[in-house]
């Protein structure tokens, strides 16, 4: 794989730099985990143990994952790489315009990595979309916090101790984008792409959302230990339409109160209570509601095979990479 | 002439800032015809095939780019 460095504008083929295509790392310890049970908990592994304990089972405990990331997953994560490199440049002087230059190259460069199959997903809808929404927020509004040491509060990285479980301690971790002010408020920037409209039941999906809250509550947590970031106010979403000709941008507030985070903390306690309950029995009860979930469950054709054979057919269909909160982004 | 379908088609690893400059300002122009097709309610694509991609100026017009 090469890499870009968007402060020198060059492609090579080895770090540092921005890796162009997907690193999804190898299978390795998961350091997430002590005897078999996971205690550093972020949104992804809260999301699958809430939808379905097997899927989280074969997810995060066995690493089983499909062997060509879907175009909708390949494509955010390119689209978060372009943004943060957008702010990494301009929060360290670049003039705005060379930067729309590097993240234009950049956003060529990783387009041509993604998967087949999607039309609204293409190299073409990655280049266009970065000029078209740099184009849209060029003197934008939000502005990015800075942190207690004067950084800029972009790609975040939190793992902070939430509660206690048999003596052990339990973390939640989590990456933000971007915490802004905007408007007297402080408030948990994050980009959302989707090939629907951008109205009302698009944004309703972010409330209640395992991710916006725990982003908000982190937020909380850390202002009241260390003081690095103000306690934000919500969210704010960045939703991107994708289609094939044009890209469309809209943007909303996620109000939280105190009142709503301080219930979502109880109610995270307990869930990850119940996860890590779970896990020491080792008993993964599967959700079959979930199983037709959006385009369906990639692990329902292994649930339908006879329990024997499942591990085999595990093997052969999917690849294994371990997924571990604990890791900030690099 | 060609068009910004075919620019885009081009290895990235190939672009200059020339390539780069005429790729910002042909995806400008697309956005700008869009936009007007919104406004005036039709139902008209503007795929990347039909905008025409300009010999890439140092003082180009359009807000924010100032090299």
């Amino acid at each position: 794989m090469n890499y870009y460095n968007p402060t020198t504008d060059t492609i090579s083929p080895l770090p540092p730099g921005t890796p162009i295509g997907i690193d999804e790392g190898q299978w390795e310890e998961n350091t997430s985990f002590n005897s078999g049970v996971q205690f550093a908990w972020d949104a992804t592994s809260i999301s699958l143990y809430k939808t379905c304990p097997r899927k989280y089972h074969y997810t995060l405990v066995k690493g089983y994952v499909p062997r060509v990331i879907p175009p909708p997953l390949a494509f955010g994560i390119h689209l978060h790489t372009l943004f943060q490199t957008w702010h990494e440049l301009v929060e360290s002087g670049t003039p705005k315009d060379v930067a729309l230059m590097r993240v234009t190259r950049l956003a060529g460069l990783l387009g041509e990595t993604l998967p087949p199959g999607d039309t609204a997903r293409t190299k073409e809808t990655l280049v266009r979309t970065i000029v078209w929404y740099f184009d849209h927020f060029w003197d934008d509004s939000a502005i990015t916090v800075r942190r207690s040491n004067g950084k800029p509060a972009c790609e975040y990285h939190f793992q902070l101790p939430f509660m206690t479980y048999k003596g052990q301690t339990v973390y939640i971790c989590g990456h933000i984008d971007r915490l802004v002010r905007w408007q007297g408020q402080t408030f948990v920037m994050d980009y959302k792409s989707t090939k629907y409209q951008l109205d009302n039941r698009f944004f309703a999906g972010f409330k209640p959302s395992i991710q916006i809250a725990l982003y908000v509550v982190a937020c909380h947590l850390i202002a009241s230990s260390t003081s690095d970031l103000p306690p934000a106010n919500g969210a704010i979403i960045d939703g991107i339409q994708l289609g094939v000709n044009f890209s469309r941008f809209s943007r909303q507030i996620i109000p939280y109160s105190l009142e709503e985070i301080n219930e979502y903390i109880e109610d995270l306690q307990a869930s990850i209570k119940q996860a890590m309950d779970a896990s020491e029995a080792g008993i993964f009860i599967p959700n079959e509601t979930a199983c037709n979930n959006y385009s369906g469950c990639h692990f329902k054709d292994i649930c339908s095979k006879p329990a024997a054979r499942r591990e085999t057919f595990l093997k052969g269909t999917f690849k294994q990479c371990t997924w571990n909160p604990l890791k900030p982004r690099t | 002439m060609q068009n910004l379908d075919e620019l885009l088609a081009t290895p990235a690893q190939e672009w200059n800032d020339e390539t780069i400059l005429q790729l910002i300002s042909s995806l400008r122009d697309q956005r700008e015809r869009w936009g007007q097709e919104q406004r005036e309610g039709g139902k008209k694509r503007v795929a990347a095939a039909k905008v025409e991609v300009k010999p890439a100026k140092r003082d180009l017009a359009f807000e924010g780019l100032k090299l």
